[in-house]
């Protein structure tokens, strides 16, 4: 076959064609510019909205009050100690739950599972992980508070205590896929030199891949935390909705999430002062959960900087 | 790269060109081509004809920038995230690297075929209809694909599951010839090959070398080979590159028998590379 | 040194392979641990759903329950009533109408509306035999008249009128006669009556006459009163039509009859116009930030972001499309406002999922199709999307999931809402995780088994959903 053209080429662009392209790739910026705009909107929502709070309960009664009473129409209250001290204690459960079985899953899983259990271990145990939580929250309040009254026969119909640890097994695959990645991750040089020194499969992992891993298995753990602290589902149906002050483990307590479901399902008008309460509080969880969350980002990436 | 640097190439080009310019009308041209990775230098300097209508080997140890040479030709390096290029590439006496050149227009008139066979996860059919679709082709497709195929010598061997087996389901070598195919549809004036035998059979490879020399009735080809004798087989000119400077050009019969240059004998006679 | 190993050496060895072995059965436990956490739950969900076959049945046979209560003594006594007259069913056929008391089931006395789906669960025919009381006092005593005792000033209950057709006057009660005491309860009212009755039947082992102490003419007098009627009711038992109902009815105050009609349509509404929403955003965005975008710093920053977002609890979302789409752009609190926020949810999850499966997309594809003269979008659009997709779609539907089951978002969004209709676009609505959420909250009996029904309905759709994304990562999986 012959080529057809002889003379001389006109190489530029066809009308039209550069526009396409540039009107094509404009949109597809736009969706992912959309990202951007979605945090600026977020942002810009919580400082007006927390403005109007702001203008009426100072900083400091907010942050160091202990008495939560939003509804008290006659002394009404915004100190969220109550809220904060009631999210700490339950992540702190979660964590307690959650941090020691998924790392030790994550080291069985890296560490010792011959590959056919590890490839068919792991999907099972994110399983947990595609769960919704309002089936956690069922979970916990008709199943796991019912077995621990049979131990603590004082626990409440609502308590702290199942809701953590009911969201505690939600999170363990949080904390064992990420930290199985990272130990996974870990080079074998360093394994090997252990086992060259003569060192038990223990004691190469205790002090040569475990040292290694930390940051990764840190990253991991506060992306849990991150997580623990913005479940909504199942504190709001086993934990309880009363803000406690001080929270006990046994009895029923308020977090920041279930404040912001507690006055969305509420019957408080649009206007009402209850609703800049949710900015405030979704401020504070905004801030906490972006911090974490970009903290974890950022020991991981140096993780992979450094061995990958 | 200082600022003085630019003007001292430009005279070694003009050197070389006096000391070699093909007989024939070239078709492509470098002028004092230079092309940087980021801070790394791949080419410096080089100036070369291709003539028309012949196959033009670039030969040279592996890292010497042939590849990167060979992809300016049709602006396949553009893609490359950090390239600086600098220097002309003169085709049909005009700079394809010209503000007002759309590489998309460049590369439908120069095509080319990689080191690995790529072809598109789809039909036999659809391989090699793609390009003439993309391009507005108005006419009969199924014959132009046949036309296409027969030219690649290929036809025989997949005309009964044009439209059933896609491009993978084919071996290594038939694999290579549908990406000739593929280029020759949209009817290049130039061939760019980039090591198009380096992942073939021998059996395979002698068949594309066959398919070099009847196309270069039509076409132009350049080939880059680390393979010598692939080379002196089906080139008629060879250039020599060597960490990014073209070393020796000349015709194949002379790099091959008479180098002028050490290094090219070095390299030829296999001390180094 | 010498080469032998010493025996404190040997010893020493053993105990570190012991510790190392120790270590790694414990790691496995915990993995156990894990999966038997998941097997409980689940098992425990499934074994909390049984119930609903039974109330099914019973509402089908027009026996709609409510568990009351009766205080005396100061305590608080069961019992359970017939909640609904559904005319033409079983129930009402046999003479069972609103607000009768359901005493036994064959010879088991019931207390809460879930004995009796217990008792129907375990029938060894499909013919239900009860005992029930009547729930309208006249039918068994007439009216009632209080009266002061002349003697002690007490309360005393008098019949005043008495209906030859009531059971009591075919029992001997005749008007004028004081109500004193029924078995060992005193009569201290007219409605009690009535609950003294079945506080007595309740005592009964089985349906039967119960002995009723009168006053006639100053004189004490004991009749037996066969207040409790009996019948055979027949029930049908089938999973199939109780899934089948299930599914099908809208949301009610009664569990037995409340299904997830309204839950299910939302819900698939819902996750289908997020899916709408977020392909096409989300693969836009993907592609710009593969094969378009330059390293700089707003590109660092869009990546980073949408890394972070991901993070970002759900209930702030739900803040962000209260505030900005049903409140500032007075969308108001529908189903399209709850998609658009959902999509934002998951937005980040299928850009990262979709970048992922454009990664694996050889760049030598790329190149080929650049070297026949294609542009960047026609590189993209016949070959790297078309070749990405399956596993573009595997992300997506596993981020579809995560809003399949999210309800912490949907509440601030209005889904917390009582829906007795199919919901629209622009219309109010409810999703199946916020129906178990709501049925979690209901005290009355038999609403945890049915939210534990709705909660395998929708363990089932994620199931499904993820059984296709490893349907088509398997079946378009290509190696390059």
């Amino acid at each position: 076959m012959k080529p057809a053209r002889t003379t001389q080429p006109a190489l530029h662009a066809p009308p039209g064609r550069y526009l396409k392209e540039r009107f094509i790739q404009g949109v597809l910026f736009a969706c992912a510019f959309l990202a951007v705009v979605v945090t600026a909107v977020t942002i810009w929502i919580f400082v007006s909205g927390s403005g109007i709070f702001f203008t009426q309960v100072s900083l400091g009664e907010f942050l160091g009050g202990t008495r939560w009473a939003p509804v008290d129409t006659s002394t009404p209250s915004y100190g969220a100690l109550p809220l904060i001290a009631g999210t700490l204690i339950i992540t702190g459960i979660a964590l307690l739950v959650a941090v020691p079985i998924g790392l030790f899953s994550a080291i069985y899983l890296s560490e010792f599972a011959p590959e056919r259990v590890r490839k068919v271990a792991k999907p099972i145990l994110e399983i947990l992980a595609g769960i919704p939580t309002v089936v956690y929250g069922y979970f916990a309040l008709l199943f796991v508070t019912p077995l621990l009254r049979s131990v603590l026969p004082e626990i409440q119909f609502w308590n702290a205590l199942s809701a953590g640890i009911v969201l505690g097994i939600a999170i363990i695959p949080l904390v064992s896929s990420l930290s199985e990645d990272i130990i996974y991750a870990v080079p074998r040089e360093l394994r090997e030199g252990a086992y060259a020194l003569g060192a038990t499969k223990f004691e190469t992992i205790r002090s040569v891949v475990l040292p290694a891993a930390l940051s990764g298995i840190a990253a991991a753990i506060i992306l849990a935390m991150s997580r623990a602290i913005g479940e909504t589902m199942i504190v709001a149906i086993a934990a309880g909705r009363v803000p406690a002050w001080p929270p006990d483990l046994l009895k029923p307590l308020e977090t920041l999430t279930v404040h912001i479901v507690n006055v969305a399902t509420g019957d408080a008008e649009a206007g009402a002062f209850i609703w800049a309460t949710i900015f405030a509080i979704g401020a504070l969880l905004f801030v906490i959960t972006l911090l974490l969350n970009v903290l974890s980002y950022w020991i991981v990436r140096r993780f992979r900087e450094q061995y990958e | 790269m200082g600022r003085s640097t630019v003007t001292q190439p430009r005279l070694e080009a003009r050197l070389l060109q006096d000391d070699f310019a093909p007989q024939g009308e070239p078709i492509l041209q470098t002028r004092a081509l230079s092309l940087w990775y980021g801070k790394q230098q791949a080419l410096d300097s080089v100036t070369l004809d291709i003539p028309k209508n012949k196959i033009t080997a670039i030969i040279g140890p592996s890292g010497c920038g042939k590849s990167t040479l060979i992809r300016c030709f049709n602006r396949m390096n553009d893609l490359v995230p950090g390239v600086r290029i600098a220097g002309e590439i003169l085709y049909h006496r005009k700079n394809i690297y010209d503000p007002n050149v759309d590489p998309v227009e460049v590369r439908r008139r120069i095509g080319m075929v990689f080191q690995k066979p790529n072809p598109f996860p789809k039909s036999i059919y659809e391989n090699v209809a793609f390009g003439l679709r993309i391009n507005g082709f108005q006419g009969n497709l199924a014959e132009h694909v046949e036309r296409a195929l027969r030219a690649a010598a290929l036809w025989d061997e997949v005309k009964d599951y044009l439209h059933t087996k896609s491009g993978y389901d084919l071996s290594g070598g038939q694999q290579q010839r549908l990406c000739i195919a593929r280029t020759l549809a949209i009817e290049p004036e130039v061939i760019l090959m980039d090591e198009p035998c380096s992942a073939l059979d021998p059996i395979a490879t002698a068949k594309i070398e066959d398919l070099m020399l009847e196309l270069k009735e039509h076409y132009t080809v350049v080939i880059v080979t680390h393979n010598m004798q692939q080379a002196a087989r089906v080139s008629d000119f060879t250039a020599f590159l060597y960490l990014g400077r073209l070393i020796e050009y000349g015709p194949t019969k002379k790099i091959f028998e008479n180098p002028d240059k050490k290094e090219t004998e070095d390299y030829i006679t296999g001390k180094f590379g | 040194m010498s080469a032998q190993t010493l025996p404190h050496e040997r010893r020493l060895l053993t105990w570190r392979k012991t510790k190392s072995a120790f270590f790694g059965s414990l790691t496995f436990s915990t993995i156990l641990i894990s999966f038997a956490l998941l097997v409980a739950l689940i098992v425990y969900i499934l074994i909390n759903a049984r119930p609903l076959m039974a109330m099914r049945a019973a509402s089908r046979a027009g026996l709609v329950l409510s568990t009351m209560v009766i205080q005396w003594n100061a305590k608080n006594l069961p019992y359970v009533i017939v909640t609904d007259f559904v005319p033409e069913s079983e129930a009402a056929r046999a003479g069972v109408s609103e607000f009768d008391a359901i005493i036994h089931i064959g010879s088991e006395t019931v207390y809460r509306s879930a004995q009796v789906w217990e008792a129907i669960a375990r029938l060894p025919q499909e013919t239900l035999p009860i005992g029930w009381i009547s729930g309208d006092p006249t039918k068994i005593f007439g009216d009632l008249l209080p009266q002061m005792d002349p003697q002690t000033g007490a309360l005393r209950v008098a019949i005043d009128y008495l209906p030859e057709e009531s059971l009591g006057f075919r029992a001997g009660l005749r008007p004028g006669d004081i109500l004193v005491q029924i078995e060992d309860i005193p009569v201290t009212g007219s409605r009690q009556a009535w609950e003294a009755l079945i506080v007595a039947a309740q005592k009964k082992p089985q349906p039967g006459p119960l002995a009723v102490q009168i006053e006639r003419d100053g004189e004490l007098l004991t009749i037996a009163l066969d207040a409790e009627q009996t019948a055979q009711i027949p029930i049908t038992r089938s999973w199939a039509s109780a899934i089948w109902d299930f599914l099908t009815s809208f949301d009610s105050n009664s569990p037995e009859k409340a299904g997830l009609a309204s839950a299910i349509v939302g819900s698939f509404y819902l996750v289908g116009l997020t899916a709408l929403f977020a392909l096409p955003i989300g693969v836009g965005a993907a592609i710009y930030l593969e094969e378009y975008a330059t390293k700089n710093p707003l590109t660092e920053l869009i990546q980073l972001l949408i890394v972070n977002l991901t993070g970002v609890p759900s209930v702030i979302y739900g803040i962000i499309g209260l505030e900005i789409l049903a409140r500032a752009l007075k969308m108001d609190r529908v189903l399209i406002t709850g998609a658009l926020t959902m999509t934002l949810l998951i937005l980040p999850m299928v850009i990262i999922a979709a970048r992922e499966a454009l990664r694996t997309i050889p760049d030598s594809i790329r190149q080929a199709a650049y070297a026949v003269g294609a542009t960047r979008w026609q590189v993209v659009r016949s070959h790297v999307l078309p070749y990405a997709l399956p596993g573009i779609l595997t992300g997506l539907i596993i981020a579809l999931s995560r809003a399949m089951g999210e309800a912490a978002l949907l509440i601030l969004l209005g889904a917390f809402q009582y829906l007795t209709f199919i919901p629209g676009l622009r219309d109010y609505f409810t999703v199946i995780p916020i129906q178990i959420f709501t049925w979690i909250g209901e005290a009355k009996d038999g609403f945890a088994n049915i939210a534990a029904a709705a909660i395998v309905v929708l363990l089932a759709i994620l199931l499904l959903l993820n059984g296709l994304a490893i349907f088509l990562r398997i079946r378009f999986q290509r190696r390059w």
